[in-house]
């Protein structure tokens, strides 16, 4: 398996960080959050990008790994894994021209993502995809939701709303979704990685740049061991499904939201910790990402659910 | 354990999670204040065990 980034794929990769690093500044993310999370205009820029229609337009499960790796970099909220999931079943979800939000059904409470955002749901039941229209659904908005940036409605029950798919359609979404977030995961996982490494180098006690202190060093040096952990699963999970002849892509996948999950969450802990009291301020962005790292593990298979599906392999 | 109900800092769903998601948020500063961990163990280490002392006069 080769997991080496072609010209073309560190093209992507370079090209999608430019464009979060230019329209997705930390300041423009946090202002998000009274509009839903979601900006129409920057969500279009995101469409036109190719965000959620590059698979039709001929690129594959590598490519949306890498582009979903820097979405989570950048913290860029949103039903971004959703909208991508709806572009080849529900209409302008490729383009921006919808927003297409979804839920799982199953395990109590319903929680919907993002619901005053959305034109529509993909509603994920079991062996059954169907499409919900946003004004169909009646919720109660979540007062005040872990992350900021990932407003929640409690949804009692949903409408039938119109099928779009079955079995295969709804295995296809679940093991991409999860395949997704996973790469998101380990978005985060990096990001948080970097902005403890340069605290570490920055702040100084006892007359020293803390991260000259063995303690604080073994702290970074674990991170960064989760994120390229995390970063070879997460990659080989992308080569599965491009091509299933070189692996099983349901064991994949789950090795890698799980192991992309447990490196968001664990790094995400320590970049508060190496930042110590500044570290838990609303200020410094470090509790967003742990934030964002909890909220992505609920959605397509929480680690205790992956963690099971990878022990059946045993 | 709480799955979706970890994702609000008030009840939701007629469960009593809220309180239970505050909690997990303080915890993390627990670790920080008054004196890091990592600041504990050096204080444990070199105090209570005599180990020699790393910091550079």
């Amino acid at each position: 398996m080769d997991l080496e980034l072609s010209p073309d794929e560190e093209a992507l990769q370079d090209g999608v960080r430019r464009l979060c690093e230019g329209r997705f500044p930390m300041a423009t993310v946090r202002a998000l959050a009274p509009q839903a999370g979601v900006d129409r205009a920057l969500w279009r820029e995101l469409a036109d990008a190719g965000v959620f229609s590059l698979r039709a337009d001929g690129m594959g499960a590598t490519d949306a790994v890498l582009v979903f790796e820097e979405l989570g970099r950048a913290l860029v909220p949103g039903p971004l894994v959703w909208s991508h999931l709806a572009a080849g079943l529900v209409d302008g979800a490729a383009t921006g021209e919808r927003v297409v939000g979804g839920a799982l059904v199953g395990g109590e409470p319903l929680l919907v993502e993002h619901l005053d955002a959305l034109d529509a749901l993909l509603v994920l039941d079991g062996d059954r995809v169907r499409l919900v229209d946003r004004g169909a659904v009646d919720g109660v908005p979540v007062p005040r939701p872990l992350d900021p940036l990932t407003p929640l409605h409690h949804v009692e029950s949903l409408p039938r709303g119109e099928a779009v798919g079955g079995a295969d359609v709804a295995a296809r979404l679940q093991l991409d979704g999860a395949a997704l977030v996973a790469a998101s995961l380990l978005g985060i996982a990096e990001a948080v990685t970097d902005m403890a490494v340069a605290y570490a180098k920055q702040r100084e006690q006892f007359g020293r740049p803390i991260g000259s202190f063995q303690a604080v060093k073994h702290l970074l040096a674990d991170m960064l061991t989760r994120t390229e952990v995390a970063r070879a699963a997460v990659y080989a999970a992308g080569v599965t499904l491009h091509d299933p002849g070189v692996g099983d892509p349901a064991r994949a996948v789950a090795g890698a939201k799980l192991i992309a999950g447990e490196a968001a969450f664990v790094n995400g802990k320590a970049c508060i910790q190496v930042h110590g009291g500044m570290g838990f301020t609303w200020e410094v962005d470090a509790h967003l990402y742990l934030k964002r790292a909890r909220v992505l593990d609920t959605v397509f298979g929480p680690a205790d659910v992956q963690a099971e599906r990878m022990a059946a392999y045993l | 354990m709480l799955d979706r109900a970890s994702l609000s800092f008030e009840d939701v769903g007629g469960l009593p999670t809220g309180e239970h998601v505050g909690g997990w948020a303080h915890a993390i500063s627990i670790t920080i204040a008054a004196g890091t961990s990592q600041i504990q163990r050096n204080i444990v280490a070199e105090r209570i065990l005599g180990l020699p002392k790393d910091r550079q006069q």
